[in-house]
């Protein structure tokens, strides 16, 4: 008995299907933490690209002339850059939520309802989701 | 049966071209067409016998692998029609497949009521124990794999030696600082406390929950929840005393103790013991902040 067949990762992942409540909430959890350490730093790049504006002359600053102002405008301009604001705000929404379910996991408060309160994040993020989409659309089309 | 090499049968034409005569009668011709026709008829009742059989039984697909036999070195599938009983198990069904139909199907079972441990399996895309699980709980075809993480010996049984392995650096027996005077004098237990141990006294050693962690998949140090769990059994013991609690508290906050666990519920899930697992790995968790930030 020297050999032995070894399957591999590959099948974790090869089974999504089977997943239950908490392997999601884990799965979805680091997602929306890697995606808001990518956004942290666009969001550090953009903004310090735009900083010169504040070496401006207060006359410039008032027309809403200078670099900031006109970084934050295009920005906004851009239809793609309003649907990429709503799936942030969903991402965030959901970290923070299940964050608070992973705290209270932690405490051990509700632990026979983890997979309730993790259906409850998720559907609550779908609400606050939909709800800021007028927010964040207005004026796009 | 299938410890040998899959043959490719030969599908012989049922219809094979007539003999070559030369311009055969009408009268040929027609007993011909009247003889495939009964051949097919034949036919189409033989399958619907086999399909009104069929009704009864359930279809297992089990995973075979077997280094030592050429033929089985690339694992794959079997099929087996099992006669279906009310109350049969997984096992049941196992068991059935290996006495009827292939002797070399390989399985540990041992007690068959969820005792021993012995017959934790994938099935369906879940650990489960063969011997608690229904066949009439689940959806056909059932598939049945040996436990995943951990490496294939022959068919359903993998090597536990790494979990017993982890198992034992828990060091998983009853160890008290002090012992009573008398040799023969019993150590009694609070009756609160031995309900808060209660649950994970039940654990049966299946590896069951080792296998559904995916910490314990990336992580081969990673204690486990078994373990972990076994751990939870003696350090919540009030019996064993301060300083016996202290060596148990530096065995689980170890690097790849207890802060491994991500709080997935797999194990929790799994458990045929329907031991809290989740629960007592974060009890432990807490046990140990509160062992480390002693300020007073």
């Amino acid at each position: 008995m020297s050999q032995s067949h070894n399957r591999g990762l590959i099948e974790d992942f090869g089974r999504w299907r089977e997943f239950r409540a908490g392997m999601w909430a884990w799965i979805f959890h680091k997602f929306t933490g890697w995606v808001l350490v990518g956004y942290l730093f666009t969001h550090i790049a953009v903004l310090s690209t735009a900083i010169p504006a504040s070496g401006q002359e207060a006359a410039v600053l008032q027309a809403g002339d200078d670099v900031y102002t006109q970084t934050i405008v295009t920005l906004e301009e851009l239809l793609l850059v309003r649907i990429l604001e709503v799936g942030l705000l969903a991402v965030a929404v959901f970290h923070i939520l299940n964050g608070t379910r992973l705290l209270f996991i932690d405490l051990g408060v509700g632990l026979e309802s983890q997979d309730k309160s993790f259906y409850a994040s998720l559907i609550l993020t779908g609400l606050i989701t939909v709800a800021s989409v007028p927010t964040f659309l207005a004026g796009a089309f | 049966m299938s410890t040998q090499v899959p043959q490719q049968t030969d599908e012989t034409d049922a219809e094979s071209e007539p003999d070559a005569e030369e311009e055969p009668s009408k009268g040929d011709l027609r007993r011909e067409k009247k003889a495939k026709r009964a051949a097919e008829r034949e036919r189409e009742a033989e399958a619907a016998a086999e399909s009104a059989a069929g009704e009864n039984t359930r279809e297992l697909k089990v995973f075979r692998f077997d280094p030592e036999v050429e033929g089985k070195q690339e694992p794959r599938f079997d099929e087996f029609h099992v006669p279906f009983e009310k109350g049969m198990t997984v096992l049941d069904a196992l068991i059935y497949a290996r006495d009827t139909y292939d002797s070399s199907l390989t399985f540990r079972h041992s007690c068959r009521q969820a005792v021993c441990g012995s017959d934790a399996m994938f099935v369906n895309g879940q650990q489960r124990l063969a011997c608690k699980t229904q066949l009439s709980d689940l959806s056909e075809p059932v598939r049945i794999e040996p436990l995943p993480h951990a490496d294939v010996r022959k068919d359903l049984v993998v090597d536990m030696q790494h979990f017993y392995d982890q198992m034992d650096a828990v060091e998983p027996f009853f160890d008290a600082d002090e012992l009573p005077e008398d040799e023969l004098e019993e150590q009694r237990q609070s009756r609160a406390n031995r309900e808060k141990v209660k649950m994970s006294t039940r654990c049966i050693w299946c590896g069951a929950c080792m296998s559904s962690c995916n910490i314990a998949a990336g992580d081969n140090q990673y204690l486990g929840p078994a373990a972990l769990n076994k751990a939870y059994r003696f350090a919540m013991d009030e019996r064993e005393g301060e300083s016996r609690k202290q060596e148990r508290l530096e065995i689980i906050e170890q690097e790849h103790g207890v802060w491994r666990c991500q709080t997935q519920f797999s194990c929790t899930e799994v458990c045929p013991k329907d031991i809290p697992l989740t629960e007592h790995i974060q009890e432990l968790k807490r046990e140990a902040v509160k062992n480390n930030l002693k300020f007073w």
